[in-house]
């Protein structure tokens, strides 16, 4: 741990410091060889300085006092050529902190031969007709916080994940695993998923049109995580660039959808503070269909100066709750139509509209009477999310953990909509 | 290193930024970001291994050499042994040609022109935010190698853009200069280039910024974008994300031979089907030119201490060419095209684009839209989503012209097109020649894991296609 408040003298008053040391450990392969592997160590020092109603970030990659010194000397310039600006705080040490376990030794710990084990331990369990791809990673994080307000925060997390793609004579297979311990990561879980969309049913074809649809939990990871950036920040709620914008209280999604942000509970990926020390809060966002909150600064979901996915406050540990039906149940609900492990590339045409675009990727499977029957190809699907969400008739019991670039965390399980419109087919090309 | 180590290099590198944004004549994000690290690259047994520590004292740098070296002994038996191309140990320096130092210009001035713009697009009217930003890197670099390679590089990178963005409550519009990214990403927007400050006065901000606001504003007025199959003009800010799309990913080598299938997917352009593979009409010629001046895909020498050099990925429309590391040209018997790269000193150099243009054509932009009776015009990426192995697409754009009797007609909202890449691409049927020509620079290239981010060029021109489907149905 390093010493904050000295650091923060040499930054003089007033003045917000953020620290992060970072180790990570990646093995990385393709057609069941190993094409790289990455190892780093780094420290990230973030400094902000507000003189005047001014402000200006600085980073570095060090803690040597000199450079600390740097730092503030590179701040100071900046700060005495810029107009004056408005009202600029500091957050206030106030709030209780989550006192969730997020550091593990087994993954702390972890080597590049617990890595090249578990690669092993996968080619063992898939046929040899069968070629994998994925990675498995793990990382260890300090991250600490403090202001001359007398805000001082720290804590250490580790993450661990296996993400695997296997392909077979019919197509591809995914699964994806996180966790912060690496000794409880459900490995057998990923196997089981990638074994079951790669299964020795037939090709078919399938034709354009809107189709009855069950999401694999990766899959309703991805959609849920996109609809809770563009629509339930804060500041995208009170700006009115939100689809539920001045909707508190009314309906937005069908009643089977309850969506929560919770940095603090374990079953994701919790974390006890954002980027400015303040405590991750629970946000109810829908309770059964009804837009019941949005996250703010407030809530702890502030995001980084120069983050790539925008300066407004975001959902950064989403929780779709479960329901009562077993994937089983969920596919005979079906009746007919398609099986879609995990959506790739999407992205946002328009925001306000929650129109999205993008193309399944790996298992696409048809269910006929109930009953997966056969694979499919992939396809480009363009629809409004709030069209998507309106239409879950029934929400699976089994979640998943997953991520995205833009969120910490979310926990999913599987979901049968009524409508999913099928634009372009990609057949053998 | 130890002595089993068939092949070693060593990137040190410092990259120093500073973005400043300003929205709404109010001063946003001013930053400066340093960052300064070493990474290690030790290839034992045919295996790789890989190493970055930001902490450069001698134990730790000893360090990062040691868990190289692990991660490459536990990879034994797990994977073919990994050969390199050859290359030459080549000992240089280079320098960007710069002009003006971006970093010695005062913040003040770049904030002052930066306010000016904002307000000049907002000119007074409601429901206009406008967002200015301008950003600067500079990477100086080392790089050797055990083959006796000992390559400094300072590459520095000037960029700036405007986005105005008109809100009635009900629809939100936006429009760019002079290219788009998404709209999460603040700052970084806009047109780059490996240049000085002088590319910053080329853009000419304050000249564009009241056109922006105004187009942004006409747009909530202007009609949607129809659903149809017509004749599609992409303007050439768009082509430049068509180009990075389409051909670009596609024609890197590592994603063909299946190193990429865990995050970024394969590519319909594999190894048997060059020479063979018709990806597009035969008016179509793209390239990859890293010697091109003053683009952001140039440089002197790439992270493995190859030579930049001019590639041609499609020759008249035929699919001939891959941009290629060492590692993944000798899977071809082949020679690197100089086209690892690295984001930074923690990252490993994969295959990235590095200026990937479309050839000029020999029409002028004003005779193929009189020669198009029906169509669109559309211009400027608003978004885009391609699947992974880089055939069915669709492209958001800003803004669209409606096209009828060879004249440029009504505003269009809310443009999109789609398409599978070769059947998109086999409907071109004029390419615009090099008066419409224009070197854009995206610094916004996802790729890899951990992710990378690589600054990119791309030579653009206007270009015309049939058939095409454009709105959403």
């Amino acid at each position: 741990m390093s010493d904050l408040s000295a650091f923060l003298e040499v930054l003089g008053s007033p003045a917000h410091l953020e620290i992060v040391e970072e180790h990570q450990e990646l093995l990385r392969f393709a057609e069941s060889s190993i094409t790289y592997q990455h190892s780093e160590n780094r420290v990230v020092v973030r400094a902000r300085l507000i003189r005047d109603g001014r402000a200006a970030w600085a980073t570095a990659t060090s803690l040597d006092r000199d450079k600390l010194h740097e730092l503030r000397q590179r701040l100071e310039s900046s700060l005495a050529l810029l107009p004056p600006g408005g009202e600029l705080d500091l957050a206030a040490p106030d709030g209780m902190i989550s006192p969730s376990i997020t550091f593990f030794d087994s993954t702390d710990r972890a080597t590049a031969q617990d890595r090249a084990n578990l690669l092993r331990e996968a080619l063992k369990t898939f046929p040899a007709n069968v070629t994998l791809g994925g990675s498995i990673s793990h990382t260890s994080v300090t991250h600490q916080v403090a202001n001359t307000r007398g805000l001082c925060r720290s804590q250490r997390r580790t993450r661990a994940g296996l993400q695997l793609i296997a392909t077979g004579k019919h197509g591809s297979s995914f699964g994806r695993v996180l966790h912060r311990d690496a000794a409880q990561l459900p490995i057998q879980q990923v196997f089981q998923d990638v074994h079951s969309g790669l299964n020795g049913r037939q090709k078919r074809g399938l034709e354009p049109g809107t189709y009855r649809a069950v999401l694999g939990s990766q899959a309703t990871i991805t959609l849920l995580a996109i609809y809770a950036q563009i629509a339930l920040g804060g500041h995208q709620y009170r700006d009115g660039t939100s689809a539920v914008s001045g909707r508190l209280g009314q309906p937005v999604t069908s009643p089977a959808i309850t969506l929560t942000d919770d940095g603090t509970d374990p079953a994701g990926l919790p974390t006890a503070f954002d980027c400015q020390g303040i405590p991750k809060q629970r946000v109810d966002l829908i309770e059964h269909g009804v837009l019941a909150g949005v996250v703010e600064n407030a809530t702890g979901h502030t995001t980084p100066p120069a983050w790539r996915f925008g300066a407004d406050p975001i959902p950064s540990h989403l929780f779709l709750a479960p329901g009562a039906a077993t994937d089983a149940e969920l596919a005979s609900a079906c009746q007919s139509g398609l099986q879609i492990q995990r959506v790739d590339y999407v992205r946002v045409l328009n925001a306000r509209q929650t129109l999205i675009t993008g193309s399944t990727r790996d298992a696409v499977q048809w269910i006929e009477a109930g009953q997966v029957v056969a694979h499919l190809p992939q396809f480009r699907f363009t629809l409004r999310l709030s069209d998507l969400l309106n239409g879950v008739e029934a929400v699976g019991q089994a979640r998943q953990r997953g991520d995205t670039v833009f969120m910490e965390s979310v926990v999913a399980p599987s979901i049968l909509v009524s409508e999913l419109p099928v634009q372009t087919v990609v057949g053998s090309f | 290193v130890p002595s089993s180590a068939t092949y070693a290099d060593v990137r040190v590198v410092r990259r120093r930024h500073e973005g400043l944004h300003v929205e709404n004549e109010r001063v946003g994000q001013v930053l400066t970001e340093e960052s300064d690290g070493v990474g290690v690259r030790v290839l034992i047994n045919g295996q790789w291994g890989f190493a970055a520590t930001s902490r450069t004292a001698a134990e730790d740098l000893e360090a990062a050499v040691r868990r190289a070296v692990e991660q490459a002994h536990a990879a034994d038996g797990l994977g073919r042994p990994i050969r390199l191309a050859p290359s030459l140990a080549v000992q240089a320096t280079y320098a960007t040609p710069v002009k003006r130092d971006p970093f010695a210009v005062p913040v003040s001035q770049k904030v002052d022109l930066l306010l000016h713009a904002t307000r000049a697009m907002a000119d007074g009217q409601k429901g206009i935010k406008g967002e200015a930003s301008m950003d600067f890197y500079r990477d100086t670099k080392v790089f050797a190698n055990t083959e006796g390679a000992l390559i400094e590089q300072t590459l520095t990178e000037s960029g700036a853009g405007l986005m105005a963005t008109a809100s009635d409550g009900a629809d939100l519009q936006r429009r760019s200069y002079p290219q788009g990214v998404p709209r999460a990403i603040r700052g970084q927007r806009g047109d780059f280039a490996t240049a000085g400050y002088e590319h910053i006065e080329r853009l000419e901000l304050l000249t564009h910024a009241p056109r922006v606001g105004q187009e942004a504003l006409a747009l909530h007025a202007a009609a949607p974008c129809p659903a149809t199959n017509t004749t599609l003009i992409v303007g050439g800010a768009q082509m430049a994300q068509l180009v990075h799309e389409c051909a670009g990913h596609p024609a890197e080598l590592d994603r063909a031979l299946g190193a990429e299938a865990s995050t970024a997917g394969g590519t319909f352009m594999e190894p048997g089907r060059r020479g063979t593979l018709r990806w597009g009409s035969d008016l179509v010629t793209i390239v990859a030119d890293a010697t091109l001046a003053g683009g952001l895909g140039s440089f002197a020498y790439d992270d493995e201490g190859v030579a930049s050099q001019r590639t041609v990925l499609v020759d008249h429309g035929l699919f001939v060419g891959y941009m290629s590391s060492r590692q993944s040209a000798a899977e071809l018997d082949s020679v690197s095209s100089g086209a690892a790269r690295a984001d930074g000193w923690n990252r490993v150099p994969l295959v990235r684009m590095t200026n990937v243009s479309i050839e000029p054509g020999e029409t002028s932009l004003e005779d193929i839209i009189a020669s198009t009776e029906e169509g669109v015009l559309m211009e400027t990426n608003r978004s885009l989503s391609i699947d992974d192995r880089r055939l069915s697409f669709r492209f958001g754009c800003e803004v669209g012209w409606e096209i009828r009797h060879g004249r440029i007609g009504r505003l269009l909202k809310d443009c999109t097109f789609s398409g599978i890449t070769p059947q998109f691409w086999a409907e071109c049927d004029a390419v615009a020649d090099r008066s419409s020509y224009r070197l854009y620079g995206i610094p916004s290239c996802n790729k890899g894991e951990p992710l990378q981010v690589a600054h990119i060029g791309h030579g653009t021109v206007p270009a015309r296609f049939r058939n095409a489907s454009i709105g959403v149905r």
